[in-house]
């Protein structure tokens, strides 16, 4: 059984070399947003374009700096549509896109969305339990990095609270008259004008800005929460007509570590007076598919009973499956998960969480030919989390064959593998998929597709049924031997 | 069926046979072949023919073939059987329901641990296990000090489950094992008491050991501890003897050793197997029953079992080399030396040559047994262990053995206890043994010595109270089933006056009666008990309503029996005590989860070996829990470790900062439950922590120092320096009266205010505490970089902290803090 997963192409394609970008446009205006978070920043840009000539080709539109990483993720869009677009590799990570056929001076608006991971990190590195928490963002990049010249350009960041302790400064070298304005937890860096690109390719030799670093000291009031590891076990079942997924998690406050000892005193005191130093994380809340039920929560040394879930509710249909609640609208389930511990700064805390959902709302088959889609969610989303390594291993049930991936981003590894579990003979097939730094935008769906033929629903039944006969047909033979050394 | 007719007022079934008074020695082989058809049994009288010519008190079905009632019979039995395993493992499951499937309380988290190590590393890594975190720093070979029975029979379990793809979590096998075993248990007792008596017998016993509180109190779901699997094995162990002794077939015999085997790896009460099993071949030898049933059983057990008991490591050379031991080979060789003589008086004829024979085995084994004693003063065989004195003089471990003194489960057991654990069958066990003496077969004699034996050892260890159980539900299940036996029968006895009458008009049966008469006659004269209990005379049950007095009676102890169990099972034997549970005000349920709270906390928040001192109850919880080295646990081995530890708890922070450095000792954890109630805390330990230190160090820790001049233990206001000024004390209380905001600090377990003065701790640091300060964790301070006294380090740091409150001079916290600069 030979199966193949379909990337999405932009992975997929080989990173060219060397890139060599023509000056066939310039930016009239980029308008960036940063929000600044706990461990990922997002990142807002909108695109002016114009073509500087009539048959302009591709657009080379930078995601970070040189020699920057690539962002945990990012979406082009022109006016609302997400375009696909291939990456290439030189200098900075770019992304080349084909507008089509465009003609001279035709102003176009490109929007760029990415999320960056791990930009922010606690400074001072160490608190005491009572402190507030601050943040240092840094980036290499005060402009926005473009191939291109750009007219007029505004980069606004906001913080997640009004006190923000420090700024870098900007040179003045592209203002006029406002170079960096604060009010309130936003900074406005410029209206530059007249940027020079930031990047030039391999052998360009026009004028290029130098881009400065900058940083923002920044107070925020949420734990930074960080996953370590993630790994999701999804398992399908078609008898019980059952999707069950199972999370197993390892959560570290990635916030300042905690300075000295914790102390429950002051914890529960805090607690009395409602107010919670804002880098104690005590409660984590997850929301799941609105009819999923049956959730569970355990950890190395047994059962966490500190926790509640509130069952999502779906409009009732025709065939509903039972354990599912019903309302006029679709109402998520929430977990609220407490950790067995109040979580400081620094600490660690590994868990497991799982869950049921009916297969029917997961689960569609393809009238024509039988084939059966699945629908997993990479992960679950939380904001402002980061999933440093991500494992999704999806089980089919067994006898399940021509087995294809789509995944909805490229992943680092996909492998296939026999799962043997409850009463199996031939086992079933499992699919790996690997992916280092999520963001809550990677909580999208898996897409598997496999055919399941009637027979193989048979297999289980068909094996016990016979070992069971099997085992009686033996008492009984045995029951009929003599084994006396008796000679009666 | 002659007997019947001599004794019409028979008790039912097969027990009628044993009333006529025939030679005990001739009986034997009759009554074991007797035995041996009871395996198909009878009802009683539900279809004899004979009964038709009788008069019944209620009609009973005719026309029914026997293979048919045979055949309903034993699905009965089946289907019954298979229910009462059932309920045994269904009412130990409440822990599991209640709460979760969890390793309860200490010793199981140790075998818990164990196992996994037997499953994810293989037999050979488990055999040659070395834990370098027990113990810290010496370390325990664990591998030849445990018994691994237990960890064996789950891993075997876990292994045969995961062959026919059944991955099931090896904490779940050991959480399930020991209701498991309880299934199997009823089903052993039901043959054991089958074997003493009737099926019907049987299947009460197996019901009575199914639920009874004295055998859930230590196999409820989540106590995976060895009396888990020991019990059944004991019950499989005896049973199989008995049918060994019974058929002197080699096979069982064989049988009994290997499932003694099995006990002596899983249990170390395997020591009463060894001792009861000779016990009962010897005083079957002084009734002069020895036979070559008893022989070839006793041999082949002795044999197989001693060899493949040798192959623990743990027990090795002990059974030629222990006192506990010597009893059974000394039976092996009264034996051989008996069968000798047998063998012997065969060939030779001639009394005076039988008497030369006699007083040969007599003076054989008196020098044997002489030489066993100037061996064991020799030195070459160990006597008896402290633990055995203990079982006969209940001071001695408290005088000589103050561990053992300090676990409540080595306590005497309180007689109210009894009726707790045994409900109305500790009133139905004499009985039942009665009925033994009544019957003494060589089955019965077994009942009896076991009963003694157990009924004394449960009266001197509440642990033991394990071991009357399975003797108690037997001995009450066979009075039982003979009352409602004797109850249930529908034959009115016929008065004198109508077997006269019958006489009269039968007169072929005159000589019967006639026989009849002489028999009532021999009757009077011997000592007798009447009515049913004497199953002869004129007396019997008539009336219908007697009938259903007693019967009814009987249920609504059956009933009431059930009740009790289930509800002492329930509130008393189904708490793990690693999870607490209290109830809130609107009756719902809340979890108190300290323990593992903290426990996972160091798991996840501390260095991988960062040593943890705690006192040893909490030990194998910390080393299964959180993973951590510990210097003490459960595996009371070294008295000499824990009184170091009971030292460092009971001393000030001058004497036991040293020891705890010198032990790198980098947390200690203290159990607290003043604010919660929670009686089982340290401070409620501390004596014997106290006390065992004391054994140790006679002159640094002294137990009076600790109470009041009164005499009374306080932690208040009254409490000696000594007390305020111990590690425990300061750990316990460091910072409670604060969480009570200016009110008075109660402490809710010993309801004593404790003084609102601020302790000050030098040498350790609050690290963690738990949600309702159940587990308070404390880090130990570094020696201070620069060499000064941590105490000087403190005193200055709180000067330093005075002058820039009050702007005071700093002068006196420099001052302390340089002399040792």
């Amino acid at each position: 059984m030979r199966s193949f997963a379909l990337l999405s192409i932009s992975a997929a394609l080989p990173l060219i070399w060397g890139l060599n970008v023509p000056q066939t446009y310039i930016n009239t205006a980029i308008a960036r947003t940063i929000e600044l978070g706990g461990l990922t920043t997002q990142v807002t840009t909108q695109y002016n374009i114009k073509p500087t000539d009539n048959n302009p080709g591709e657009y080379f539109l930078a995601l970070a700096g040189e020699k920057d990483e690539l962002p945990a993720w990012w979406e082009v869009s022109l006016g609302g549509k997400k375009l696909e677009g291939r990456l290439v590799d030189d200098i900075s990570p770019t992304v080349a896109i084909d507008l089509g056929t465009t003609k001279k001076d035709q102003v176009i608006t490109l929007s760029l969305n990415q999320v960056l991971a791990h930009t922010s990190k606690p400074l001072p590195s160490e608190i005491e339990q009572k402190d507030p928490q601050y943040l240092s963002w840094k980036s290499n990049s005060t402009y926005v990095d473009s191939w291109y010249t750009t007219d007029v350009e505004r980069v606004k960041i906001r913080a997640p609270h009004p006190s923000i302790l420090s700024a870098s400064s900007v040179p003045e070298t592209y203002t006029r008259d406002n170079t960096l304005t604060k009010s309130g937890g936003t900074i406005t860096l410029g209206p530059f004008h007249s940027l020079p690109p930031t990047l030039i390719s391999n052998g360009g030799s026009q004028k290029k800005v130098e881009q400065h670093p900058f940083s923002v000291h920044y107070e925020t009031k949420d734990p930074v929460i960080g996953i370590r590891t993630l790994k999701r076990a999804a398992e399908v079942s078609h008898w019980g007509a059952n999707l069950n997924i199972q999370d197993e998690i390892d959560l570290v406050n990635e916030g300042p570590k905690l300075k000295g000892h914790f102390s429950r005193l002051a914890h529960q005191q805090s607690k009395f007076h409602a107010h919670v130093p804002a880098q104690i994380l005590t409660e984590l809340t997850l929301k799941l598919p609105p009819t999923s039920h049956s959730t569970y929560y355990y950890d190395t040394i047994g059962n966490v009973s500190t926790s509640h879930f509130r069952q999502g509710s779906t409009p009732a249909t025709k065939k509903q499956p039972k354990g599912v609640k019903t309302s006029p609208r679709i109402v998520d389930g929430t977990l609220e998960l407490k950790p067995r511990y109040p979580l400081l700064g620094g600490w660690n805390y590994s868990f497991t969480i799982g869950w049921d959902t009916p297969l029917g709302d997961v689960l569609k088959t393809d009238e024509k030919d039988g084939k059966r889609i699945l629908a997993v969610p990479f992960i679950t989303a939380l904001k402002d989390v980061v999933v440093d390594q991500a494992e999704l291993l999806v089980i089919l049930p067994e006898g399940a064959s021509d087995v294809q991936v789509y995944t909805p981003f490229p992943v680092d590894s996909i492998e296939h593998s026999i799962h043997k579990t409850y009463l199996d003979t031939t086992g079933r097939y499992a699919i790996t998929l690997k992916k280092t730094k999520l963001t809550e935008n990677h909580a999208q769906n898996v897409y598997v597709t496999y055919h399941y033929p009637l027979s193989a629903q048979f297999q289980k039944p068909i094996t016990i049924a016979s070992l069971v006969g099997s085992l009686f047909l033996l008492g009984m033979g045995l029951r009929r031997v003599n084994y006396s050394i008796d000679r009666k | 069926m002659a007997p019947k007719a001599k004794s019409p007022l028979a008790t039912p079934s097969k027990s009628s046979q044993v009333t006529v008074p025939l030679p005990r020695k001739a009986s034997e082989d009759v009554l074991s072949k007797a035995q041996d058809t009871d395996t198909e049994p009878l009802p009683s009288g539900t279809s004899t023919p004979k009964s038709n010519s009788r008069k019944l008190a209620y009609p009973l079905p005719t026309h029914i073939s026997p293979t048919t009632i045979n055949n309903t019979e034993s699905l009965l039995r089946f289907v019954i059987l298979a229910l009462i395993c059932g309920a045994a493992i269904g009412s130990r499951l409440f822990a599991v329901i209640r709460f979760e499937s969890v390793i309860h309380e200490f010793d199981p988290w140790f075998n818990f641990r164990a196992s996994k190590v037997l499953v994810n590393e293989g037999f050979y890594e488990f055999w040659n296990w070395f834990d370098p975190t027990a113990w810290y720093p010496l370390g325990r070979t664990v591998g030849t000090t445990l018994y691994p029975g237990l960890m064996v029979t789950s891993g075997l379990i876990w292994h045969f489950l995961r062959l026919i793809n059944m991955p099931v979590d090896i904490r779940n096998v050991c959480v399930m094992l020991a209701p498991g075993f309880a299934g199997l248990t009823a089903w052993a007792t039901y043959l054991f008491t089958t074997e003493m008596s009737t099926p019907s017998a049987g299947l009460l016993a197996a019901a009575f050991i199914g639920i009874a509180p004295g055998y859930i109190s230590r196999s409820v779901a989540g106590s995976y501890d060895n009396e888990a699997i020991a019990i059944f094995i004991l019950m499989a162990c005896f049973y199989s003897w008995i049918k060994a002794m019974k058929t002197g077939s080699a096979l069982w015999g064989m049988l009994t050793a290997l499932f003694y085997g099995w006990m002596v790896a899983a249990w170390g009460g395997y020591v009463f197997i060894t001792n009861m099993i000779p016990l009962h071949a010897f005083v079957l030898i002084l009734m002069g029953r020895f036979n070559n049933r008893l022989y070839t059983a006793y041999s082949s057990w002795y044999v197989i079992g001693t060899i493949s008991s040798m192959q623990v490591p743990f027990v090795e050379f002990l059974p030629i080399r222990t006192s506990e031991h010597m009893a059974a080979l000394g039976v092996f060789g009264l034996l051989q030396l008996i069968a000798f003589v047998e063998i012997v008086r065969r060939l030779v004829p001639g009394k005076q040559f039988q008497l030369l024979l006699r007083a040969f085995v007599v003076l054989v084994f008196v020098v044997s047994f002489a030489a066993l004693v100037v061996l064991t003063f020799s030195g070459w065989i160990a006597p008896f262990a402290g633990r055995f004195y203990s079982l006969w003089d209940t001071g001695y471990a408290k005088v000589h053995m103050p561990i053992i003194a300090s676990v409540s489960e080595h306590q005497p057991t309180a007689w109210p206890s009894f009726f707790f654990d045994l409900e109305m069958l500790i009133f139905f066990f004499p009985a039942g043994v009665f009925w033994c003496f009544k019957e003494l077969r060589d089955e019965q004699i077994f009942i009896i010595i076991y009963a003694t034996l157990s009924a004394y050892f449960a009266g001197v260890m509440v642990r033991l109270m394990l071991v009357i159980t399975p003797v108690v539900c037997v001995a009450s299940a066979i009075s039982f089933s003979k009352l409602l036996e004797a109850y249930i029968d529908p034959i009115i006895p016929e008065s004198e006056e109508e077997l006269e009458e019958a006489t009269a008009h039968q007169p072929m049966s005159k000589a019967k009666a006639k026989k009849i008469a002489a028999a009532a006659q021999q009757n009077k004269s011997e000592f007798n008990f009447t009515g049913i209990l004497g199953g002869k005379g004129e007396k019997g049950i008539f009336g219908l309503d007697t009938r259903f007095a007693v019967v009814s009676t009987l249920s609504l102890f059956l009933f009431i029996f059930v009740y009790h169990c289930t509800w002492v099972t329930q509130s008393a034997y189904s708490s793990p005590s690693v999870v607490l549970a209290s109830r809130n005000q609107d009756g719902s349920q809340n979890i108190i989860d300290d323990f593992r709270e903290a426990y996972y906390w160091i798991r996840q928040n501390t260095e991988k070996d960062a040593v943890i001192m705690s006192w040893w109850d909490y030990g194998y919880q910390i080393a299964g829990m959180a993973d951590r080295p510990t210097l003490v646990d459960n595996n009371t081995w070294n008295n000499t470790h824990i009184a170091t530890v009971g030292k460092a708890m009971s001393s000030n922070e001058d004497v036991a900062y040293p020891i705890l450095r010198k032990h790198d000792v980098e947390y200690v954890l203290v159990i607290f439950g003043g604010l919660l109630g929670y009686s089982g805390d340290d401070i409620n330990k501390f004596l014997w922590m106290v006390r065992i230190a004391q054994g140790e160090w006679p002159d640094e820790v002294q137990e009076v120092n600790y109470f009041t001049q009164r005499g009374e233990y306080a932690v208040d206001e009254r409490a000696t320096p000594t007390m305020k000024n111990s590690l425990m004390y300061k750990m316990s209380y460091y910072r409670f009266p604060e969480l009570f905001g200016g009110h008075p600090a109660q402490d809710r377990v010993r309801g004593q205010t404790i003084p609102s003065a601020p302790i000050q701790l030098d040498t350790l640091d609050e690290a963690f505490t738990s949600e309702n300060w159940i587990v308070r964790i404390y880090q130990v301070k570094k020696e201070d970089p620069i060499g000064r006294e941590l105490s000087a380090v403190s005193s200055f740091e709180s000067g330093k902290k005075l002058k820039r409150s009050a702007s005071s001079d700093t002068a006196a916290g420099v001052k302390k803090g340089r002399p040792s600069m």
